[in-house]
């Protein structure tokens, strides 16, 4: 025998099991792209330069344009053969914030931006199952605006019963948690109560915008998941404390409202104050105070204080002081905190002293100030009382209190018509302001600045509420109707380097999304005419290629088609600062 | 046996031909065709080497490979897997001539019946299957793939002739021969006719 080959008899099989270990298209394809790519066949045809080369490339255009959609992938195959988050700049990663929780109690976390998770305790189980105890660090990052959902990767479209809808956002969260560096699960039947802050797109006329739900992302049926109605509420701000755009052809319609927004507040504040003053309010009765064994406490004569010379606030407190010393068999004095005196420095003054005057600081201290010569030592003390006097005290005190309730209670509602008049007629005011200003904007969307106005309108803050039944991306959103304006669109770069078969992303700046598409050519393009649009594509060399709001402006009406000539960018893109100036809106 | 998926009737090569025209021009694209054929070129390859991790190496060599090429491939009613198993067979071929390294050849007992035709009398097999790896150490390459497609994968002559890139009858032809060949071998080393 020669030993030609190496043969072994009844060898071991392999499983598909584990053959499945070893398949890995996404390794494979990043391989691929770092490997120096060779001319595509047709560019190399075209380099050529022969005539035969040149009927060829010819043939083969024609039949590219005859024939569009001959032999090519459609979006959905495009979409389906990339992974369903696909990051499309992947060395800019997201910034998670990171909550330590004791899984045992749980708790409340806030976040800079306001947001608030509320976990329940024994909130969270291991993979096989088994409660986590001690301590769990939750990671959470929120997601708010176009270029956020674009970095993030996550894809914004939905589809519901085979219709493919874009979703706008208002708010999206990823969450997940870790304990010794594993992953842990949220236990059967919990949930984490979320309160996301964020923006809308909404007219200032409007309530709370409709529609909204939440969906939470199922990434292995590449579909978002309907979970509830979106509990989102308009956190007031008021347009008085706006800083507004001075460049903006609004300003001098965002001004007056503003001016007449300030003016109600005034008016507003002075006619209540107005309103309180009408009835005087009555004096809250002051509960007595027990003399404390710990603290410095001092017997002080009436003699000692009354002075029949001193007028003003000095008159007034040897007054009040008058009573007390009168109704009260033993009146004391105790040291304030704030007079940093000892007992020993206290009674060497007033053995000296030459003159004493008082006068009061609030509702229970007083300010004594002892004089002898020259020098004066302030002591701020206030009257208390002890033993059977403090009972008595309080016994009064509490009559009084009983008292002062009942005759609030009649001057609030002797005051309630007239403060239910004024607020009514404050509310009138503001109404009319805005009114004025909707008919503003109005008038600019009739003068064709409909994306003006647009612009002026979006981004009212507001609260979503819901329960996270789970880990993963939640998204605050609800499915908007496609673009009415299309246009037959085959797209380039200034350089004419034709993009085909790549990303493009759009977004328009009245809807808080962004849609992502196969680029190809001479496809069905669709935007918003009446609002600012951005669009753009990530080339192979990790540059960003862009059609600015200004360009969109060149599409006229009458246009079946039109070539997208994009600014290739040949800026590094190093991280989401430089993503957000590039894609300013 | 693994049963692989092949990709035979004309309309499932005319789908599998828009897929290929999409991965020619967008790479990400390739992968549903990897999909489809990982694991039968898993299992091609691993019943040429026996050795899980240089299988998976030489996998992902060849469906680079593929990727790297699959601008020039052309639809002429060949099924893609057939241009594949080609890549896969010469990246063994490949690593054998440069690893110095013998050829492994996967033997089962249940091969050598159905190169004999029934001939399977237990108390005989033994000394069978001794001749029988005498007879396959003698092909040369060519031919023991002809034997390893034929009876160990048992695959049609169809694909065997589109996997060699040779006509169906020449692929019957040379079938025939190499087993008139082993046979003749085993008869010399069994002392009998076969």
């Amino acid at each position: 025998m020669k030993h030609n080959y190496d043969i072994r008899l009844n060898p071991k099989g392999i499983s598909k099991s584990e053959i499945a270990r070893h398949k890995d298209f996404n390794t494979l394809l990043s391989k691929y792209n770092q490997l120096p790519q060779k001319q595509p066949l047709l560019r190399r045809i075209v380099y050529l330069g022969t005539g035969i080369a040149a009927v060829i490339a010819l043939v083969f255009f024609a039949v590219q344009i005859f024939n569009p959609n001959d032999n090519t992938p459609t979006s959905h195959e495009y979409f389906a053969a990339q992974p369903y988050i696909h990051p499309p700049l992947d060395h800019i990663k997201p910034n998670f914030s990171t909550f330590n929780i004791d899984a045992s109690t749980g708790g409340v976390f806030e976040n800079l931006g306001g947001s608030k998770l509320t976990v329940p305790a024994a909130a969270f189980v291991s993979h096989a199952g088994e409660p986590v105890h001690g301590e769990v660090m939750l990671h959470y990052r929120e997601m708010h605006d176009f270029v956020d959902f674009f970095l993030s990767g996550i894809p914004m479209s939905y589809d519901s019963a085979g219709v493919q809808y874009t979703l706008e956002s208002a708010g999206m969260i990823e969450m997940f948690a870790e304990q010794d560096g594993k992953r842990i699960n949220m236990a059967p039947g919990k949930s984490i109560g979320v309160e996301l802050i964020s923006r809308v797109n909404v007219a200032p006329s409007l309530g709370v915008p409709s529609g909204y739900n939440i969906y939470k992302l199922n990434v292995d049926k590449r579909n978002w998941e309907y979970r509830e109605i979106d509990h989102m509420a308009i956190i007031s701000e008021g347009i008085e404390s706006t800083t507004l755009n001075e460049t903006s052809p609004l300003y001098p319609a965002r001004k007056e409202l503003q001016e007449k927004m300030k003016a109600i507040t005034i008016s507003e504040a002075t006619e209540m104050a107005a309103i309180e003053a009408s009835i005087p309010k009555f004096q809250k009765p002051i509960q007595p105070q027990k003399a404390n064994g710990s603290k410095h406490v001092f017997d002080l004569d009436f003699s000692d204080l009354r002075n029949p010379n001193d007028t003003g606030e000095y008159a007034d407190a040897q007054r009040e002081l008058a009573g007390l010393y009168l109704q009260y068999e033993k009146m004391l004095w105790q040291v304030s905190p704030q007079s940093n005196i000892t007992p020993e420095q206290l009674k060497k003054s007033f053995s000296s002293v030459t003159g004493i005057r008082i006068r009061k600081l609030n509702a229970r201290d007083f300010e004594l100030s002892l004089s002898k010569g020259d020098s004066q030592l302030v002591v701020v003390a206030n009257p208390v009382l002890s033993g059977h006097d403090y009972d008595k005290a309080l016994t009064e005190f509490n009559k009084e209190l009983a008292a002062w309730d009942q005759q609030n209670a009649g001057r609030e509602a002797r005051l309630k018509t007239q403060k239910e008049e004024l607020l009514r007629k404050i509310a009138k005011q503001k109404e009319l302001a805005n009114l004025a200003y909707e008919e503003k904007l109005q008038s600019l969307q009739n003068q064709g600045l409909a994306d003006v106005a647009t612009d002026e309108i979006i981004k009212h803050k507001v609260i979503n509420r819901f329960q996270a039944t789970g880990f993963g991306i939640w998204n605050c959103d609800r499915p908007l109707p496609p673009y009415i304006a299309r246009v037959k669109a085959t797209f380039k770069d200034q350089h004419n380097n034709p993009y085909n078969y790549m990303t493009g992303y759009l977004v328009d700046k009245s809807r808080n999304t962004v849609s992502r598409m196969m680029v190809k050519q001479n496809m069905t393009f669709a935007f918003n005419r009446n609002s600012d649009n951005l669009f753009w594509i990530i080339t192979k060399d990790n540059k960003i290629a862009v059609f600015r709001p200004n360009d969109f402006k060149g599409i006229k009406k009458e246009d079946d088609a039109y070539t997208f000539v994009l600014d290739k960018i040949e800026r590094e893109i190093i991280d989401e600062k430089d993503v957000r100036e590039l894609l300013s809106l | 046996m693994n049963t692989f998926q092949r990709t035979v009737s004309h309309e499932a090569i005319e789908t599998e031909w828009s897929e290929i025209q999409a991965a020619q021009a967008t790479p990400a694209l390739f992968r549903p065709l990897y999909n489809r054929y990982f694991e039968p070129i898993f299992h091609f390859i691993y019943k040429r080497t026996l050795d899980e991790s240089l299988t998976s190496d030489l996998c992902s060599q060849v469906f680079l490979k593929a990727m790297q090429r699959l601008g020039g491939y052309t639809f002429r009613g060949v099924p893609f897997s057939a241009w594949l198993f080609r890549i896969a067979s010469n990246e063994v071929a490949q690593y054998y001539r440069h690893s110095n390294k013998r050829r492994v050849v996967a033997l089962e007992d249940s091969f050598i019946t159905g190169i004999l035709d029934d001939k399977d009398e237990s108390d005989c097999r033994d000394r069978y299957r001794d001749a029988m790896i005498v007879a396959l150490d003698d092909l040369p390459e060519h031919d023991l793939q002809i034997i390893e497609m034929r009876f160990f994968e048992q695959r049609p002559f169809k694909e065997i002739a589109c996997l060699l890139d040779i006509t169906e009858s020449n692929a019957k032809v040379r079938t025939y021969r190499v087993l008139e060949r082993i046979k003749k071998i085993m008869s010399k080393e069994l002392g009998e006719n076969l």
